[in-house]
């Protein structure tokens, strides 16, 4: 993309290339470059060092603590970054309640929230999925009912990411029920996790991993004011939201990280003393994944450069992020093939397992990129409405 | 980076569009040749006082509406090519004759003793063209009148002309042949990929609206097919691939503005192996959302779908192109690999 840059573009790379090499610390990049997968204690890091900088939220107002960056910046500064084997910062606070209350939170909420997720002090979690309401986000049951100042929530939510960690979650919840549609009787609540009545349950993963859990909610006592705008009008804040999320799913800059990583496994190993990236057959498949990431990653900047800092993606994300997640799983099921039988004994990653089980693991959890944020048939169905008008 | 096209690109496009229209394409077919000539369209690409030395992101846009309106005429082959060879060669360029002129890539030809021989096969523009201009395999440019070689002419699978030639020891005059452009072989091979896959950009673009309304209109069971699911879907495809396969070819022809050769291989085998691979099965799919009316000769679909196939097939394979990105991608991660224990000390 360096044909694209401006001067001021190539001057920003080299600021970002500056404090990249200073300021990374080793045993991070180290941990990519290793084909390990970073812990949530060196995310957390890279958090803080990046919040020091003021460089954490590049896709915030500058009023609210972002950078002001344009599109082609944000992404100068993501593919920079995570070249250089930096962790991928979760999006729960800085790429998605983080907005929502930026458009439409409350002052308090805003003075009392936002600078909290930039300086890593708050982890967010979301509570969307249910048992009951996957693709069917609109079906769920978890009650909110409102009694004087509060509201009393119960329900059970699913694959919430680090809700291990994070001790706020945003939420929704039923609060009409007798609504003419689904649509219109949810509302966005911000729920501690430490509240009396949540229990948070782990829901092991395919590659052995702890991401995922379950948390049930049993009569929590949540204040009026942690309500994000206006009741019953959730879903207008989940829908922007999701755009967000499938954004950042997309996450051009991480696949061509790992593309590149894929390149030098491939140099590193041999089929028959040949190394893998000679042979024709493997080399055919890295081309065409090479196409389609190239082909994606204009296609990205491209759209993206359409859209203001803060603006709507909306109809953008669900286009982007189907291709996007299509791109990550064929490195990891590439990774994967790679290692051959290597790839065979079962490792757990976190637990100091590299390199041959570093595609398998990558293959197995990568199955998840095309369901969560909302499955690739759904985001097919939302792009033929788009295009067809059905 | 530019994707929409800016005043004077937009203007050159919209001519075109324009003779194209006022012909009734892509419904009829004819021969806008002249037309498109006096309005100095399809040597836009030459040197003055020929052209306006129009580059090749300049008619990506003109390119795109050839294949909206599946021109037959043989703009690529006669016009916008030669005019980039010789745009390109500048004062190394050979002295050219009036007349239509044709580009063809000479890299099988053998020049001995000033005579040039060999065969050049499927050379478009080549049926209709006076003069032949070759790009020798040394980089230089050498020109044959149509008059010193045996032609046997015919039509490409989309309708547009093209030729076989053959050469026996036609001597090459003084004047006739350019000094040398390093690169200069291989850029026009990159070149004329981009310029076909813009022309099936625009088939593609226009094969996907008809396929879009065709859902909206055609009824069974009932109802519009274009509410069933599955037909939503492969529709959502073609809709992805289509807008990837635009980034890709204005990508690509910039890259052939620029000086770095590995970025342009790279862009230009990678488009041409989404052609050959997404692309080809688009227009595919699209045949198949259209049902028994897609097979028929008399509905344009073929037609456009056609013009894939043969930016597909001209200009190196989708497995040729994928053979040279494998290659490249191997140099150049040992290259990168031989730099990082540098990198890592510096660290």
């Amino acid at each position: 993309m360096e044909l694209f840059y401006t001067d001021a573009d190539l001057a920003f790379r080299d600021e970002v290339r500056r404090f990249l090499k200073s300021d990374l610390p080793k045993d991070i990049s180290a941990t990519f470059f290793e084909y390990r997968r970073h812990s949530w204690e060196q995310m957390i890091e890279w958090h803080r060092i990046l919040g020091r900088k003021g460089w954490v939220a590049p896709n915030w107002p500058v009023e609210h603590g972002g950078t002001g960056w344009t599109p082609m910046q944000q992404y100068i500064f993501d593919s920079e970054a995570m070249q250089a084997g930096a962790p991928r910062l979760r999006p729960f606070g800085l790429k998605m309640i983080g907005p929502v209350l930026i458009r439409f939170g409350s002052e308090e909420q805003k003075a009392r929230f936002l600078p909290r997720i930039l300086s890593g002090e708050d982890y967010w979690c979301q509570g969307f999925s249910e048992p009951g309401a996957g693709s069917d986000l609109a079906s769920l049951k978890t009650r909110g009912v409102r009694e004087g100042d509060t509201y009393v929530v119960n329900g059970q939510k699913t694959w919430t990411t680090t809700a291990q960690h994070a001790n706020w979650m945003f939420t929704l919840v039923r609060t009409d029920p007798a609504a003419d549609r689904p649509q219109s009787g949810i509302s966005m609540l911000l729920i501690p996790l430490d509240s009396p009545g949540v229990t948070v349950r782990p829901i092991r993963t395919i590659d052995g991993d702890h991401h995922v859990n379950e948390v049930f909610l049993e009569d929590v006592r949540v204040p009026a004011d942690l309500l994000v705008g206006e009741e019953n009008k959730g879903w207008t804040y989940a829908k922007y939201l999701l755009g967000n999320e499938r954004v950042s799913i997309a996450n051009v800059g991480q696949s061509k990280a790992e593309l590149a990583l894929l390149k030098r496994l491939a140099a590193e190993r041999s089929r028959d003393g040949v190394a893998l990236i000679d042979d024709p057959v493997f080399g055919a498949k890295l081309a065409d994944l090479e196409a389609d990431f190239l082909a994606q990653e204009v296609t990205n900047l491209r759209m993206l450069s359409s859209v203001a800092p803060g603006g709507d993606v909306g109809a953008l994300s669900s286009f982007l992020k189907l291709r996007g997640s299509e791109i990550q799983q064929r490195i990891q099921e590439l990774a994967m093939e790679a290692a051959g039988t290597e790839a065979a004994p079962w490792q757990v990653l976190r637990e100091g397992g590299a390199k041959d089980g570093y595609g398998t693991h990558g293959w197995l959890f990568s199955r998840a990129f095309t369901i969560f944020g909302g499955s690739s048939e759904v985001m097919k169905n939302i792009v033929a409405k788009q295009v067809l008008g059905f | 980076m530019n994707f929409t096209a800016n005043n004077e690109q937009r203007m050159i496009a919209d001519s075109f569009a324009r003779v194209f229209s006022d012909a009734g394409y892509p419904s009829t077919s004819g021969d806008n040749w002249a037309a498109l000539t006096e309005l100095g369209l399809t040597e836009a690409t030459f040197p003055e006082p020929r052209g306006f030395g129009a580059g090749v992101s300049d008619m990506i846009h003109s390119l795109i509406e050839c294949g909206r309106a599946a021109a037959p005429e043989p703009v690529i082959g006669a016009g916008v090519l030669p005019g980039l060879a010789l745009s390109r060669a500048g004062s190394a360029a050979p002295e050219m004759p009036e007349g239509t002129v044709c580009l063809a890539d000479g890299k099988n030809l053998a020049l001995k003793d000033d005579a040039l021989s060999g065969t050049l096969r499927v050379v478009p523009g080549a049926d209709t063209a006076d003069v032949l201009l070759i790009c020798l395999a040394d980089d230089r440019l050498a020109v044959v009148p149509m008059a010193e070689v045996k032609r046997d002419t015919y039509r490409l699978v989309d309708g547009r002309g093209a030729a076989d030639i053959e050469l026996v020891s036609v001597i090459i005059a003084d004047g006739a042949v350019g000094g040398v452009v390093p690169g200069l072989a291989e850029w026009l091979r990159d070149v004329a990929a981009v310029t076909f896959a813009a022309d099936a950009l625009g088939a593609l673009l226009a094969l996907r609206e008809m396929t879009q309304d065709y859902l909206k209109q055609r009824k069974q069971f009932g109802r519009p097919i274009g509410s069933f699911q599955a037909l939503q879907h492969a529709m959502a495809d073609i809709y992805h691939d289509a807008e990837h396969f635009l980034s890709l070819t204005h990508f690509a022809a910039q890259t052939c503005e620029g000086t770095d050769i590995a970025l342009r291989m790279r862009a230009v085998s990678s488009l041409k192996r989404f052609l050959g691979g997404r692309i080809r099965r688009a227009a595919a799919s699209a045949i198949q959302l259209h049902g028994g009316i897609g097979m028929t000769e008399e509905y344009p679909l073929g037609r456009f779908v056609k013009r894939v196939l043969v930016a597909d097939m001209l200009n190196g394979s989708a497995d040729a192109h994928g053979a040279r990105l494998a290659k490249l991608i191997a140099e150049e991660t040992r290259a990168g690999l031989q730099e990082a224990p540098e990198k890592e000390k510096v660290a």
